[in-house]
């Protein structure tokens, strides 16, 4: 027996570490580059103060995005603490960034609730970026961009201002008549039953009717906030069609994507809920006008893209293998110390007969090494070397307390439960400064050529440490961009209840010496026009300004790439809307094709790319004038 | 620990349970629990792990059967094992559900006293994969079984009728009562309130482990008064071991008395306290003498 003991014992011993290394590094420089922010956590009743920490666990949020058209992405940052302010820092072109907060008139304050994210997007296609705020217990707060730094709050007129617990939001153009639409995942219950009336009342996690708020089950609760869709009526007003085009669970969303999955055209949506299976909706408007999302079901019935572990933080899309299809990478929970295997997914599109429209999704995230993210939240996908395959940064932690005293035997004891047990918070034990996987570092997985000829399935190797990224912090929320159009992708990190990280990609710089210095790069930022719209049979499609779900694809000699233009997406946060490639040394660019959600396609040959490369590029809808801002 | 010894030259024999054998409707309740799971329920169990774990149990229990005791025989106990180490454990790593299977089954060729294993190879293989396996075992979260009350409901009052069957009723209520008391204890140190002390009895986990290992015939002792301290001990232990914060620690604490029951056994038959086989098997010998009838 004891043969038999050993032998299992040797062959599951884990691999000897890896030999292979990246050429990549960060340099963090939030305080002297004038971003830095210390998130303040929200608050709520003394009633909840036995799981205070965890309820008080999210929203940092940081939202990148070209508010004042300078070409430069700049920064919303969210604050969560009762009477404390949101920040707008602008890019002042070089990467370095002023508060201009109270001139911009965007600080919020939070007076009852907390704000807990916010996106960037022109809403009413004059081409400048206006900003979404979504927030607990307050209604969400949508600001038009007046365009000369500005900002005027429109939520009441424009019918957005949904009351609820918002985690989650994505601009998107569902039925590509060139509006932006909003879609908004909420977190808690907006209502509930008052524990000494019965009657359903206001879910206020200040001032509680009751401490019944909590998550039925760890697997399949439906008892979360009811998500809000706005569907842009194109008159400076929205109307809320949720139930109407199909969404009609009431998951714990944390996160929301939303990208044309199936190459149809249409964008479809991935929502990442806690304590429940995620949701993948197809959207219908390749067959059925007008659009409408239809759920996908796995192959045993039940709602998601496979098996996955219930507790979606994140969701962000990107072609990983550059096959032309959109993948998707999902945050959840690895802790082995306390025998959580479960981890983060990477579901890798390909053909699937079983599937709707004959694509599947596997997940082969522990196959390529991408899984253990520790305690995940925001995940990034993002070429930060320059050479062509798109990397993933992903930030973990939840509550850093007492590392001797920890609150995972807590947790896994009311996972044992049965349904409803865990839904009154009063019944948890009290958390006080015990630790629930604090002191955690990010995760870089940087992708490396994959060793088996002809594969489809990425590799990837982990090289946070090694490329300097230190911090222990618990972060939330992840916004790339070239902040200091140098060409290389930079992070930044909001932090749960700490300062924000800037980090600085060093990589291509001359004095490192580094084989990526070599690198070519090219940024797009993709200008569409409403006002050219496409007559496709009885439709009339149109993209939105933004060019929010319109894609490049670009061949080289090396292959092809595609990057689509992302409306927000990650867990409390947004990436640039301006699309990067990155290019080997001697890659050779053939062609570059955009696709419009106008479905207009535009191309352009060898000479064309070749003028395009290591710049930042305008390219507009239907014209040929390749500008460089 | 003495591995079995059979005559080598002994008849080769087909030892099948007859369907009075109380591991009948056992494998056939874990069988619908499987299926209702995957088509019903929200079980998360991997298809693919599922067999590889029925496989291979099965596969290595006919074949150990074949070579050491000479019986060609139907591995209803490989079966049970496989299913309980398929649902209850998690893993990405295929290659657990080869490993654990194989040591539950393993054990109880080569773990023995005298005539017969004392380690339930469920529990032995459960608890090895969570020691052995270098943190890619865990215990699957009681609430992906469904997380609903009708679930254990339907588990209890199935399980009930089985322990009649093989006289373990009071040895559950022994555990219950134990696990109830420890709980009290447990509330009274200020570890927490009666949701979080008494709520996991409700959890499918508990009852897979009250009704399907805790109760095994050949892990248990064999007198009626052993069993209730027997189940009350395992509460102890469990209670111990809970309040200070050991996960998993219910079957920790049947590993840990299931190690010393030899020493029990022995006492019992030194009393001359014998139990009879619970398992009721048809032998048919394949040399063309006749079909008999046995509890061996």
């Amino acid at each position: 027996m004891t043969t038999a003991l050993a032998a299992g014992y040797v062959w599951l011993m884990p691999r000897a570490e890896q030999s292979r290394v990246v050429e990549v590094s960060f340099v963090e420089q939030a305080g002297d580059a004038g971003c830095l922010n210390v998130h303040s956590m929200v608050q709520l009743s003394d009633r909840f103060e036995n799981v205070m920490p965890w309820l008080s666990s999210i929203g940092a949020a940081a939202a990148a995005g070209d508010s004042d058209g300078d070409g430069a992405a700049d920064l919303y940052v969210t604050n969560s603490g009762r009477g404390e302010s949101n920040r707008l820092f602008r890019n002042r072109g070089d990467g370095t960034f002023e508060d201009v907060t109270e001139r911009a008139g965007v600080g919020c304050g939070n007076p009852e609730g907390a704000s807990m994210h916010a996106i960037w997007g022109d809403i009413d296609n004059d081409g400048d970026l206006d900003l979404y705020v979504i927030k607990w217990a307050e209604p969400n707060t949508l600001f038009e961009n007046r365009g000369d730094g500005t900002f005027q709050d429109i939520s009441s007129r424009a019918g957005v201002d949904s009351w609820g617990y918002g985690n989650a939001a994505t601009f998107l153009d569902y039925n590509r008549d060139g509006l932006l639409d909003i879609l908004v995942g909420n977190y808690f219950a907006d209502v509930v039953t008052h524990e000494k009336t019965g009657k359903l009342v206001r879910n206020n996690l200040w001032k509680p009717a009751t401490t019944r708020v909590m998550h039925e089950t760890f697997t399949h609760a439906d008892n979360g906030g009811r998500n809000v869709f706005y569907r842009n009526l194109g008159d400076g007003r929205f109307e809320e069609v949720a139930q109407e085009i199909g969404l009609t669970f009431t998951g714990w969303t944390l996160s929301v994507g939303s990208g044309d999955l199936n190459n149809d055209g249409w964008p479809d949506l991935y929502l990442a809920n806690d304590f429940g299976p995620d949701e993948f909706y197809l959207n219908t408007g390749a067959t059925e006008s007008p659009p409408r999302f239809r759920i996908v079901v796995n192959p045993k019935g039940h709602p998601g893209i496979g098996n996955d572990w219930w507790k979606g933080m994140n969701v962000d899309m990107g072609d990983v293998n550059n096959d032309g299809y959109l993948d998707i990478y999902v945050t959840n929970i690895l802790e082995r110390r306390y025998k959580t295997d479960e981890g983060n997914m990477l579901w890798l599109s390909g053909a699937d007969t079983l599937s709707p429209g004959g694509r599947g999704f596997r997940n082969i995230s522990q196959q390529v090494g991408t899984h253990d993210g520790g305690w995940g939240w925001g995940g990034k996908f993002a070429d930060f070397n320059n050479d062509g395959l798109l990397d993933i940064y992903t930030v973990n932690g939840f509550v850093t307390g007492d590392a001797d005293h920890n609150y995972w035997y807590a947790i896994q004891e009311m996972v044992t439960q049965t349904k409803n047990q865990t839904a009154d918070a009063a019944d948890w034990p009290v958390m006080g400064d015990r630790d629930l996987s604090g002191y955690e570092r990010g995760r870089l997985f940087m992708q490396v050529e994959s060793q088996e000829e002809n594969s489809s399935t990425p590799a990837f190797v982990e090289m946070a440490e090694l490329a300097g990224i230190a911090d222990l912090y618990n972060g939330r929320g992840i916004a790339v961009a070239d902040y200091n159009l140098d060409g290389w992708l930079d992070m930044y990190v909001a932090n749960q209840g700490a300062p924000s990280c800037y980090y600085v990609n060093r990589t291509g710089k001359s004095d490192l010496r580094t084989k990526s210095s070599g690198r070519a790069y090219m940024s797009l930022d993709l200008v569409g026009r409403p006002d050219q719209p496409v007559i496709v049979g009885s439709r009339q499609l149109a993209s939105t300004k933004d060019a929010v779900g319109a894609r490049a694809t670009i061949v080289t000699s090396a292959g092809q790439q595609m990057r689509e233009v992302q409306g927000g997406m990650g867990f409390s946060s947004q990436s640039e809307h301006a699309i990067h490639f990155g290019f080997g040394e001697n890659e050779i660019l053939h062609s570059i094709r955009v696709r419009w959600p106008s479905g207009r396609v535009q191309d352009y040959d060898a000479e064309d790319a070749k003028e395009m490369l290591n710049s930042r590029v305008r390219i507009v809808e239907g014209s040929s004038e390749i500008s460089k801002p | 620990m003495d591995a079995i010894k059979q005559p080598s030259r002994s008849p080769f024999r087909i030892v099948i349970p007859s369907w009075r054998d109380p591991r009948v409707m056992m494998s056939v309740a874990l069988t619908l629990w499987t299926v209702l799971g995957q088509t019903t329920f929200y079980f998360n169990r991997d298809l693919f792990q599922l067999g590889l774990a029925v496989g291979v149990a099965c596969l290595l229990d006919m074949v150990l059967a074949g070579v050491v005791m000479r019986q060609l025989i139907l591995p209803l106990s490989a079966y049970q094992t496989a299913l309980s180490i398929g649902l209850l454990l998690e893993s990405y790593d295929w290659r657990l559900f080869v490993i654990a299977p194989a040591w539950g089954v393993l054990s109880k060729y080569l773990i023995r006293n005298s005539k017969q294993h004392f380690f339930n190879p469920s529990n032995f293989a459960l608890v090895m994969a969570l020691l052995l396996t270098h943190g890619r075992a865990t215990i699957a979260p009681g609430s992906q079984w469904g997380a609903d009350y009708r679930v254990s409901v339907v588990i209890a009052v199935i399980g009930m009728v089985m322990m009649i069957r093989v006289n373990r009723v009071g040895l559950v209520f022994s555990w219950v009562g134990g696990y109830v008391f420890m709980s009290i204890l447990r509330m009274a140190g200020g570890q927490g309130g009666a949701v979080f002390t008494l709520g996991p009895m409700t959890g499918a986990e508990f009852a897979l482990f009250t009704f399907s290992m805790l109760p095994d015939p050949k892990a248990s002792p064999p007198t009626a008064r052993g069993r209730l301290w027997w189940g009350f001990s395992i509460a102890v232990l469990d209670g111990v071991m809970r309040y200070y914060e050991m996960r998993y620690s219910m079957f920790y604490s049947l590993f840990i008395h299931t190690a010393i029951l030899p020493i029990m056994r022995w006492v019992a038959e030194k009393a001359g306290l014998q139990e009879a086989d619970p398992w009721k098997l048809v032998t048919l010998s394949i040399f063309g003498k006749r079909p008999v009838s046995s509890n061996s």
